[in-house]
C-alpha cells in the first residue's frame, strides 16, 4: 500500500503538468531596472492562474499550452498585456513604466492584504514614509514601523521596537538578507537605515514562513536599491542633524549598475564654537574638545550575467563616535590630558547570486558577513606631577557573523510552490573584554586584560515551505525549519513547525490563521531601554538556554469599497527562556563582588524566565485618494516571570501597554504641496519605581555595631540596632505606570520642479502641542520659601515641541 | 519678505517653548506596611523592632515606630505572650528563645495588614581553635581615653586556626566575629579569603576583620570618631555550598594593641538562608545605587504582608586569654 501511495505521489504531479508550459522571468521598473517585488502576473482569460514576483523580482507561471493572454501589473505602474500562443517554456522579462499622472493618488502597498497568503505582514510604502513628519527632519523607517499595530516604540524618540511583547533582540532585522545587530545611531534616536538607499521593506510579526528563523518576534526585511541600469540619478538631503547624498547609475547599461549613498551628522562641527567659548573662559587645564558624529555608507553593485544569472555585492558600514578631551599636553613631558571615547558600529557585506536553473526553479545563494562592535576608551596622562603617569582603560565587545545560505524556489504548479534552503553561520562573540594599564615615569606598573573570553559557535538551519492553493478559496503555507546551534560541546537542535492558512470568504473578505514556533540562539543583554551601545550580544550556552516562542494568530481581512483595508488580528504568544539581568546585575559599571570568583562571568549575571503576550490589533488603511494613511489600534497584555526576580511572581513587561493608538495621514493638496500628520496615544510604560521607604538595619554594613542582647548567663550577643538610612522598596518589578503618552506631529512638504531636478522642502513640527511625555522620573526634595517642604516625584520629558526643516533635491 | 519674517518668528517661538518641564505625580498607589526586624539568638529574650513604612514622598524623615502595635508571640500553634513595648520601636518577650523551636510573630497595627514572621534557631556550630602562635612586641601605644586615665596598649601578634565541620543535612551560612574585653586597636587579617576563592568557595566578601573594641560609645581615639560598642565586626560571610558536610579550617592572624591581661571572644554564627538572602540583597542594593545601568534591587524580606527580617541565629563561642606571656585557649 505504501508503494502505491508513493507511485501516486510521484506520478500525479507529472500528469497534472502534462501539456503545460512555464512562463518565467523578472519584472522590473522600466526607468531604473529595480526589481519589483510582489508584482502580479495573471491570465486574463482565466483568473485562476496567477503568480507574484518573489523577493528578487522573479516570477514563474505554468499554463496550459495554447493561446494565453497574460497581464503583468504592479500598483503605480502601467500594466503590460500580451496575448500569444504558448508552445514551450518561455522566458519573458517585463519592464513596467511608472504611472506619471494618476487621476487619483495611489500609494498602495504591493500586496493585497485580503488575498495575500502571508499573515502578520505589513508593508509601508516608502513614498508614504517620506511624507510623514519626523524628529529633526530625519526620515526613519524604524519610527514609521513603530506606528503599526502590534509594534511598540521604546523610549520616546528612539528607534527600538517591541513586537507583540518581545524584546528588541527578538527582531530579525535584515539589510539585503544579512542580519544587523544594532540599528541605533545617536543612542537610538535614529536608526542606521538611510532612507535614500532603501528600495523597500517588509515587516512580519506573526505567521512566520519557515525561511525566516533565529529570532522570536519579528522580521524586518530591508532591501537596498539595486542601482539604476538605465541612467544616472543623484539626490541629496540636508537636514538639521545630518546630510546625505545618494547616486546610482549604470556601469554597463542594462548589465551592471551601482548605487552608493552616504550620510554624516555634523553635531561635532556645531560643537566647535561652544568649545572655543569654553576655552576662553576657562584655564588651560580645562581645555575641552568634545563631539559626536554618525556616519553611514551604503553601496551596491548589481551585475546581470544573463537572463539566468545575476550577482549582487552590497555593503553597509555605519559608525557612531562620541569623544571628549580635557586638558592639553604641551610636550610629551608636560601637560595634563584626559581622553574619553565611545564608538560603535555595524559592518554588513553580502555577495548574492541569483540563478534560474529551470523556468520553475529559482535559486538564491549568498555569502554574508555582519559585525557589530563597540569600544569604550579612557586615557589619562599626567605630565605635570613629579611622577609622570599614564593610565589607560579600554572595554570592547563585538559579535561577528560569517554566513552562507542557499534558497530554492520551485514553482511546481500555479497552485503549488515549494521553497527550501540551507544556511550555516559562524558566530564569534566577544562578550566584553577590559584592558587596563598604568605606568609611572615610563615604567609599567601593570598592564592587564580581563573579562570574558571569546566564544565561537556554529548555527545551521534547513527549511522547507509548501505554498499550496486549495481551490479558489483556500490556501496554506505549511513547512518547517530545523535549526541547530553548536557551542562549547553543546548542541541544541530545534524543530520549528510553521503553518498558515487563508480562506477567502468573499472576494473582499478573508480569514487567516497561523501557528509558528521559533527558537533564538543569540541574546541581547540590555539594562536600559535606550539603545545604548552598552547592550551586549551573547550566545545561548549550556547555562543560558535558547529562547523560544510559540505563537498563534488569527485575522480577518476586509477590503471596503476598494478604498480601505481593514485588518483585525488576534494573537497569543508564549515565550520561554527569556533573558534578564538578575536584580542588581549589570555588565557595565558593575562592581559587584558578591560572588568573587564568578563576578566577571556574564552567564552568572542573568536569569531566564517565561513571558506571555496576547492582544488584538486593528488596522484601517487607505491607500487611494488625496488623503491616505492608516489608523492602528492595539489592545494587548504582556507579562513575564522569572524565578530569580520578585520571588517568581509575574510582573508586567516594561512595554506592556494596554492601549496603543496611531493615526497616520498624508494629504496631497496639489502637485506642489502635501501634508503629513502623526498622532500617537498609548498607555504609559511600566517602570520600576520605589514607592515605599522603610528603615532597614545596617547589618550588612562593614562598620555596624549592633546592640547587645543579653542571655541568661549575662553574656551578650549582637542584634540589630542601628538603622541604615531609609531603604527604598518597590512592590514588584515594573510596578509603576508612567503617565499616558500622546503626541502630534505635523509636516508640510513643498515640491518644486527646478531646471536641474526636483526639490522638496519639508517643514515639520514634532510634538506640535508640546505635551511633555515623561522620559524618566525621579524623587526629589522640594522647597517652599527656601524651606524644605517635602518630597515629590518629578517626571522629565525629553522632547517638547521641536521644529525641523530639511531640504531634498533629486537631479533630473 | 513678510512671510519669511513670520516663518522666522514662528521658529523662534517654537525654540523658546522647547524647554524642559517637570510634571508632578501624586498618585503612587502607596500602601503602608508593618516592618518587623529581629535577630533572635538561642537562650536570649526575643526582641523585635516594629515600625511602619512610609511613602517616598512623605516629608517626615523620622522613623514611625508602631508603639501601639500588638505583637504576639507563638511557639508552634500555641500563643505564648504579647511582646512588651520598650522604646524606639523595640518589643521584647519574657520568654527566652530555645533551640529547635518554631516561633511565629504576628504584629497588628491600625490601618495595616497583620505582618507575620516565622523563625527557628538551630544548634550552634561546634568549632575549635588550634595552632596558636603569639608574640608580644616592644611597641607600646599610649592613648588618651576621654574621661578615663591614659592607657598604654601592648602590641600583640596573634595567630590561630579556626576549624569546624558543616552540618550536611542543612543549608548553612556562617560568619564569625571577635570581641575584646577591653580597649584595643588593630586588625585581624583573615588569610583564608584568597585561598578559599582559589579552591572554589563562594564567599560573600574577602574582607579584613577589624578588631576594635571598647566599652565606650562614640569615643574619640586618634582624632577620629568611631561609633563603638562592645563589638561585633562584620567580616566574612561563608555559605556551605562548596563544603557541605566537610570540615573547613582557616588561619586567622591578628595584629593589635591592647591592655593585658585581656580576653578575646571568638564567635562563630550560624544563620538561616533568609539571613543570607537579606545579607546579599542588602549588599546588592547598596552596590547599584550609583549605577544607572543596573537593575534595581529590593532588600530581601521574610515577613509576610510586611517588610523586614526576623530570623533565628545560633552562635558558638571560644575564649582566648591574652597575657604578657602570650595567648592561650580558655576552656570554659
Amino acid at each position: 500500500m505504501k508503494k502505491v501511495n508513493l507511485l501516486v505521489f510521484i506520478l500525479v504531479p507529472q500528469l497534472i503538468l502534462a501539456q503545460k508550459y512555464t512562463i518565467s522571468g523578472y519584472i522590473e521598473d522600466a526607468t531604473s531596472s529595480e526589481s519589483l517585488i510582489g508584482a502580479s502576473i495573471y491570465s486574463t482569460d482565466n483568473n485562476r492562474f496567477g503568480a507574484t514576483t518573489n523577493a528578487y523580482g522573479f516570477y514563474s507561471i505554468t499554463l496550459p499550452a495554447g493561446a494565453v493572454n497574460l497581464t503583468w501589473s504592479y500598483v503605480g505602474y502601467t500594466p503590460v498585456n500580451e496575448a500569444f500562443f504558448l508552445t514551450k517554456d518561455t522566458v519573458i522579462n517585463i519592464r513596467l513604466d511608472p504611472v506619471l499622472e494618476l487621476e487619483e493618488v495611489v500609494i498602495s502597498s504591493r500586496r493585497d492584504p485580503v488575498k495575500d497568503n502571508q499573515m502578520g505582514l505589513i508593508e509601508v510604502p516608502l513614498k508614504t514614509i517620506m511624507k510623514l513628519p519626523v524628529l529633526l527632519g530625519e526620515t526613519d523607517i524604524m519610527k514609521s514601523i513603530q506606528m503599526l499595530p502590534g509594534i511598540k516604540g521604546g523610549v520616546e524618540g528612539t528607534s527600538g521596537i517591541y513586537v507583540r511583547g518581545g524584546s528588541p533582540d527578538q527582531n530579525l532585522i535584515l539589510i539585503d538578507g544579512v542580519p544587523v545587530y544594532n540599528v541605533n545611531h545617536l543612542f537610538g534616536f535614529f536608526s542606521v537605515f538611510n532612507s535614500d538607499a532603501i528600495s523597500n521593506f517588509d515587516v512580519i510579526k506573526g505567521g512566520f514562513p519557515a525561511r525566516y528563523g533565529g529570532h522570536l518576534s519579528s522580521v524586518i526585511d530591508v532591501r537596498m536599491k539595486e542601482g539604476n541600469m538605465q541612467e544616472y540619478n543623484t539626490s541629496f538631503n540636508i537636514g538639521l542633524l545630518s546630510s546625505s547624498i545618494m547616486t546610482e547609475g549604470p556601469i554597463i547599461k542594462d548589465k551592471c549598475s551601482f548605487m552608493i549613498s552616504g550620510r554624516r551628522s555634523y553635531l561635532d562641527a556645531i560643537a566647535v564654537p561652544a568649545e572655543w567659548i569654553y576655552s576662553l573662559i576657562s584655564d588651560d587645564f580645562d581645555k575641552l574638545t568634545a563631539g559626536y558624529f554618525l556616519e553611514d555608507l551604503n553601496a551596491k553593485i548589481n551585475y546581470k550575467f544573463s537572463d539566468r544569472d545575476r550577482l549582487f555585492l552590497s555593503f553597509y558600514n555605519g559608525r557612531d563616535k562620541l569623544y571628549a578631551t580635557i586638558g592639553e599636553l604641551y610636550t610629551d613631558s608636560s601637560g595634563y590630558q584626559e581622553k574619553y571615547s565611545m564608538s560603535w558600529g555595524n559592518q554588513v557585506t553580502a555577495l548574492r547570486w541569483n540563478h534560474i536553473f529551470t523556468p520553475r526553479l529559482f535559486a538564491n545563494s549568498s555569502l554574508t558577513y555582519s559585525k557589530f562592535h563597540y569600544n569604550i576608551g579612557l586615557t589619562e596622562r599626567d605630565m605635570w606631577s613629579y611622577f609622570k603617569s599614564e593610565n589607560a582603560a579600554e572595554y570592547k565587545t563585538s559579535i561577528n557573523d560569517l554566513a552562507a545560505n542557499m534558497d530554492f524556489n520551485f514553482i511546481l504548479t500555479p497552485s503549488y510552490t515549494m521553497r527550501w534552503g540551507i544556511s550555516g553561520i559562524y558566530h564569534r562573540f566577544n562578550p566584553g573584554i577590559s584592558a587596563s594599564s598604568f605606568s609611572i615615569t615610563s615604567n609599567t606598573v601593570f598592564d592587564t586584560t580581563y573579562g570574558n573570553s571569546l566564544i565561537e559557535a556554529l548555527e545551521y538551519s534547513a527549511y522547507m515551505e509548501n505554498d499550496i492553493q486549495l481551490g479558489e478559496r483556500f490556501s496554506m503555507n505549511i513547512g518547517g525549519r530545523l535549526a541547530a546551534f553548536d557551542i562549547r560541546d553543546t548542541l541544541f537542535i530545534s524543530p520549528e513547525p510553521r503553518i498558515s492558512f487563508r480562506a477567502m470568504i468573499t472576494e473582499n473578505f478573508s480569514v487567516k490563521a497561523s501557528y509558528s514556533r521559533m527558537k533564538q540562539f543569540v541574546n541581547l543583554l540590555t539594562s536600559t531601554s535606550v539603545g545604548f551601545p552598552t547592550d551586549i550580544w551573547v550566545p545561548s550556552t549550556d547555562i543560558v538556554l535558547p529562547q523560544n516562542s510559540t505563537q498563534y494568530s488569527i485575522s480577518t481581512n476586509f477590503n471596503l469599497k476598494d478604498k480601505y483595508d481593514l485588518i483585525i488580528e488576534g494573537y497569543y504568544k508564549k515565550m520561554d527562556n527569556l533573558v534578564e539581568y538578575k536584580d542588581g546585575a549589570s555588565l557595565f559599571l558593575n562592581f559587584d563582588n558578591i560572588e568573587v570568583k564568578d563576578a566577571e562571568v556574564w552567564e552568572n549575571k542573568i536569569t531566564q524566565g517565561e513571558g506571555w503576550s496576547y492582544g488584538v490589533e486593528f488596522l484601517l488603511r487607505k491607500d487611494v485618494g488625496k488623503l491616505n494613511g492608516w489608523l492602528a489600534y492595539t489592545l494587548s497584555w504582556s507579562n513575564r516571570r522569572f524565578d530569580d526576580i520578585d520571588n517568581g511572581e509575574i510582573f508586567p513587561f516594561t512595554y506592556d501597554r494596554r492601549h496603543d493608538l496611531a493615526l497616520v495621514l498624508t494629504y496631497k493638496l496639489n502637485d506642489k504641496i502635501d501634508f503629513g500628520l502623526n498622532w500617537v496615544y498609548n498607555t504609559g510604560n511600566a517602570i520600576t519605581l520605589a514607592t515605599t521607604n522603610f528603615a532597614s538595619y545596617n547589618e550588612v554594613n562593614d562598620y555596624t555595631k549592633p546592640q547587645i542582647t543579653y542571655r541568661s548567663d549575662g553574656q551578650g550577643y549582637p542584634s540589630f540596632k542601628n538603622y541604615v538610612s531609609y531603604t527604598d522598596y518597590y512592590s514588584h518589578r515594573n510596578n509603576f505606570r508612567m503617565p499616558a503618552y500622546h503626541r502630534l506631529d505635523l509636516a508640510v512638504n513643498f515640491t518644486k520642479e527646478k531646471k536641474h531636478g526636483t526639490r522638496v522642502l519639508s517643514l515639520g513640527l514634532y510634538n506640535a502641542y508640546c505635551h511633555l511625555n515623561p522620559f524618566m522620573i525621579e524623587v526629589l526634595s522640594y522647597y517652599e520659601n527656601q524651606e524644605y517642604a517635602g518630597e515629590k516625584v518629578f517626571a522629565y520629558g525629553m522632547f517638547p515641541i521641536i521644529p525641523s526643516i530639511s531640504y531634498h533635491f533629486k537631479f533630473k | 519678505m513678510r512671510s519669511r519674517t513670520i516663518l522666522i518668528f514662528l521658529l523662534l517661538a517654537c525654540l523658546i517653548v522647547s524647554c524642559e518641564k517637570e510634571l508632578d505625580i501624586k498618585n503612587l498607589n502607596y500602601k503602608p506596611m508593618i516592618v518587623l526586624n529581629g535577630l533572635i539568638y538561642q537562650d536570649s529574650i526575643i526582641v523585635i523592632n516594629v515600625a511602619s513604612t512610609k511613602s517616598i514622598i512623605e516629608p517626615d524623615t523620622s522613623i514611625t515606630f508602631l508603639e501601639n502595635a500588638v505583637v504576639k508571640l507563638y511557639r508552634g500553634d500555641s500563643f505564648m505572650e504579647n511582646l512588651v513595648y520598650d522604646s524606639l520601636g523595640f518589643f521584647h518577650s519574657t520568654h527566652r528563645a530555645e533551640d529547635h523551636s518554631e516561633y511565629r510573630i504576628v504584629a497588628s497595627a491600625e490601618g495595616m495588614e497583620d505582618a507575620i514572621a516565622s523563625f527557628s534557631i538551630n544548634s550552634p556550630a561546634d568549632f575549635g581553635l588550634r595552632n596558636f602562635n603569639s608574640s608580644i612586641h616592644d611597641t607600646i601605644l599610649h592613648i588618651d581615653i576621654p574621661e578615663e586615665a591614659d592607657t598604654n596598649l601592648t602590641h600583640i601578634s596573634l595567630g590561630f586556626e579556626l576549624h569546624f565541620r558543616d552540618d550536611p543535612d542543612k543549608e548553612n551560612f556562617y560568619d564569625y566575629s571577635s570581641f575584646d574585653s577591653c580597649y584595643s586597636y588593630g586588625h585581624m587579617s583573615s588569610y583564608y579569603g584568597d585561598s578559599l576563592i582559589e579552591e572554589g568557595y563562594r564567599l560573600h566578601r574577602n574582607s579584613r576583620v577589624g578588631l576594635f573594641f571598647t566599652n565606650q560609645e562614640d569615643a574619640e581615639i586618634f582624632g577620629t570618631n568611631y561609633s563603638m560598642n562592645n563589638g561585633y565586626c562584620q567580616n566574612c560571610f561563608i555559605t556551605d555550598e562548596f563544603f557541605s558536610g566537610k570540615e573547613l579550617s582557616f588561619e586567622l592572624q591578628a595584629n593589635f594593641y591592647t591592655t593585658t591581661p585581656d580576653t578575646v571572644d571568638i564567635l562563630l554564627y550560624s544563620y538561616p538562608s533568609d539571613y543570607n538572602k537579606y545579607h546579599q540583597s542588602g549588599y546588592r542594593y547598596r552596590n547599584v545605587q550609583d549605577n544607572p545601568f543596573s537593575q534595581p534591587v529590593n532588600i530581601y524580606s521574610n515577613v509576610e504582608n510586611g517588610l523586614g527580617l526576623v530570623c533565628g541565629v545560633s552562635c558558638g563561642k571560644q575564649k582566648i586569654a591574652i597575657s604578657d606571656e602570650g595567648a592561650s585557649l580558655i576552656n570554659e
